[in-house]
């Protein structure tokens, strides 16, 4: 079972993601802040990371610079709601920017092939 | 004349003050001796006067005074009885024609003033003198003031003249006018710098002695003054004989010799006179064959810019009917009226650089009112684009987790039942509000393009691929057209494919299902050329801005942010973008992006 770590600070979206993935039959792990998602990420190597941007605190793209240079073979999928992170140098260090929507089949699917990809098996 | 003469010598042996008789040419025919004496002279006859006067007038400057006198009287007023009297220091001099059958004869009376007798009175006498000499001044004075208020009407007509013929019209008018300076006829030519071409513009006057004695027989019976004649050029401009007017289109002369007359008098800017028999340059004689007068003087029209003359034309006048000679003041007057028409021509021309500025300024006023406004729009969306990005952050959390537990919601309840409907219902709703935010946040961040190089074809398939599942489930096909040169191109990447997206999603919602995209891109030496039809029912284009503006939309699920947006990428490009409908139905939006558009972005 694959063990995927969700970053977001709201509170019901992490349940949301929780249930929905739960159900896709993954190992599901939440983190509210930058911060947690590192301590988590170190206690837990988990085989993905779902990673929101704008969170209080340490956001998104610091925690993902810090856990990639720690553990660069994790995978790390950004979920923003904002599409004009991609042009953030910071960004391009993620294996996957999906745009945050309550429709999750593109979350689904970016995770299905980051998993998928040869490096990561 | 033998009877004369004995009537002159028993006259002059009564009198007892010099007297004496000249004829028109200034020669002394007989004179008493009385005036022998004063000139110490002991022959009479056949003697200049002014010569046997040498002897009694040794003030040069008295003997001039005095020619100018006698010319002037014999020259300006040939058949009056008498003349007035003039002082020369110690003689009061009365000059009368007398009425005689051959040749005009004009007896000249010295009468001795009498302070010059007595010494005591020496004072007296020199107060004389020096009235006589004023009286004189004086008149030069009222004939200049007559000439100055002559040229002041002129002037003051051409101020508020608005047409440059009415200008010449009033120059030629004053210059010809019997009130003005006289002149029988006067001609206004103009001068080509490129060509050295003087042609006739236009003119005043007759052409024939006959018209002479017509047109001034009019003038005389409507007894119409300077001023008025001026006013009414309509009237006078109506009944304008075209013979002279013909006679000066005619006129068309090559300044090529450089010691003509007429060359000397522009290099020069002085006035020339062209006699027939004097004149030797080809010019100068070809200028008097037009005109047919045996002489006319000329005046140049010049004026300076920053100290450097510029040739405009000259104005030509002659006597050719009364034959009679202008005196200095007159030709003086003729310069000023040379300079008045100088003066106003380059007002003329500064008139319409002015006109042409003015209207250049409007079209820049106009472009910075309408770019001020686009700023003001700019400026209002970048507000709007603030506000909307921090309510949209806002909404966009809450949304994802309504959405997705209706999601969930409405996977957990049966088709048939009710709450299906419901919970699809907010899934739907959910849908557009995403889009709607989506667009929005786009929309706020637009501005921020980041300009690269990439290759076209390589964005065009990953158009392709994008929509590939898409258009294959509403049976709709996409084909892309390329012409050769297609190649790179400097833009946003991610904003042009934006682009691209929203024109493509357009055309597959106007089709619905069943049809045909074709996005066609073709190339020039500086542009792109984007065409995207599609074979859906076509648009309104009854307002072609409309649908660009926001929240413009004709479906129920649009944000009607899609075409804004569209359109504030190509512009921040400098592209240019517009809507229209083909001739057999069906939209066509065109494009066209510089290929580098990176530069000032």
């Amino acid at each position: 079972m694959k063990r995927i770590l969700f970053v977001d600070d709201d509170e019901n979206i992490r349940l949301l993601y929780e249930e929905e993935f739960s159900d896709e039959g993954y190992e599901v792990h939440l983190a509210e802040s930058g911060q947690e998602a590192i301590n988590k990420v170190r206690e837990l190597k988990p085989d993905a990371v779902v990673m929101d941007i704008r969170m209080p605190g340490m956001n998104g793209l610091d925690a993902m610079s810090r856990i990639v240079g720690e553990f660069n073979t994790i995978p790390i999928v950004i979920n923003s709601a904002y599409s004009h992170y991609k042009s953030d140098f910071s960004s391009w260090l993620a294996d996957a920017y999906v745009i945050k929507s309550f429709d999750l089949t593109e979350l689904k699917k970016a995770i299905q092939e980051v998993l998928a990809r040869p490096e990561n098996q | 004349m033998d009877t004369f003469q004995i009537d002159c010598r028993d006259y002059f042996n009564r009198v007892h003050n010099p007297v004496a008789v000249i004829d028109s040419n200034l020669v002394l025919r007989f004179s008493n001796h009385l005036f022998l004496e004063m000139c110490t002279l002991e022959q009479v006859e056949e003697v200049p006067l002014l010569e046997a006067l040498g002897g009694f007038c040794v003030d040069k400057v008295k003997l001039r005074v005095f020619r100018e006198f006698v010319c002037s009287a014999l020259r300006e007023s040939p058949d009056s009885e008498t003349f007035l009297a003039r002082c020369l220091g110690t003689h009061r001099i009365t000059i009368t024609h007398l009425k005689t059958e051959s040749d005009p004869l004009y007896l000249l009376q010295f009468e001795q003033l009498a302070g010059s007798v007595n010494p005591e009175t020496g004072e007296l006498l020199e107060d004389q003198y020096e009235s006589e000499e004023r009286r004189l001044m004086e008149d030069k004075l009222r004939r200049r003031v007559r000439e100055l208020s002559i040229l002041h009407e002129i002037s003051s007509v051409l101020l508020e003249s608005r047409d440059l013929d009415h200008v010449y019209h009033i120059i030629l008018t004053g210059v010809t006018f019997g009130q003005g300076l006289g002149f029988n006829r006067a001609f206004l030519l103009l001068y080509d710098e490129e060509t050295r071409l003087l042609t006739g513009r236009t003119a005043v006057g007759p052409a024939t002695r006959d018209e002479a004695d017509q047109i001034w027989g009019n003038l005389n019976e409507r007894d119409m003054d300077l001023q008025s004649i001026l006013h009414s050029y309509q009237v006078i401009s109506a009944e304008r004989d075209t013979t002279i007017n013909n006679l000066a289109q005619d006129i068309s002369i090559q300044l090529e010799t450089r010691d003509s007359e007429i060359y000397q008098s522009f290099q020069h800017n002085r006035y020339g006179r062209l006699q027939y028999d004097q004149v030797t340059a080809s010019e100068d004689h070809q200028l008097l064959k037009s005109l047919g007068a045996g002489t006319c003087w000329i005046t140049p029209i010049i004026s300076y810019s920053n100290h450097k003359p510029k040739w405009r034309g000259a104005l030509v006048v002659d006597n050719f009917i009364t034959g009679r000679m202008p005196q200095g003041e007159d030709i003086e007057a003729l310069g000023i009226c040379g300079q008045n028409l100088a003066l106003t021509m380059e007002r003329f021309e500064l008139i319409g650089e002015l006109q042409v500025k003015i209207q250049n300024l409007e079209e820049l006023y106009q472009k910075y009112r309408e770019s001020s406004q686009k700023l003001l729009f700019a400026e209002k969306l970048a507000a709007m684009g603030k506000v909307a990005t921090r309510i949209a952050h806002e909404i966009k959390n809450p949304l994802v987790s309504i959405g997705g537990f209706a999601l969930k919601l409405r996977d957990a309840i049966e088709p048939e039942d009710k709450l299906h409907r419901y919970a699809t219902i907010v899934v739907d709703e959910v849908r557009r509000l995403e889009n709607t935010l989506y667009s929005v946040l786009y929309f706020s961040n637009l501005h921020q393009t980041q300009p690269a190089s990439f290759k076209l074809r390589d964005l065009l398939d990953h158009c392709q691929e994008l929509f590939h599942d898409v258009l294959a489930r509403v049976k709709i096909t996409l084909d892309i057209e390329i012409t050769p040169g297609v190649d790179e191109i400097t833009a946003d990447r991610g904003q042009l494919e934006q682009v691209l997206i929203n024109l493509i999603r357009n055309s597959i919602e106007a089709i619905g299902s069943d049809g045909c995209i074709t996005l066609q891109v073709a190339v020039d030496r500086d542009n792109y050329y984007f065409s995207i039809t599609d074979t859906g029912p076509g648009i309104d284009i009854s307002n072609p801005e409309m649908p660009f503006e926001s929240f413009f939309s004709t479906k129920a699920t649009g944000t009607g942010l899609g075409l804004t947006i569209t359109r504030e990428i190509i512009d921040n490009h400098h592209g240019a973008i517009s809507l229209d409908n083909k001739p057999g139905g069906g939209a066509e939006v065109k494009f066209q992006l510089p290929k580098r558009s990176g530069g000032d972005l």
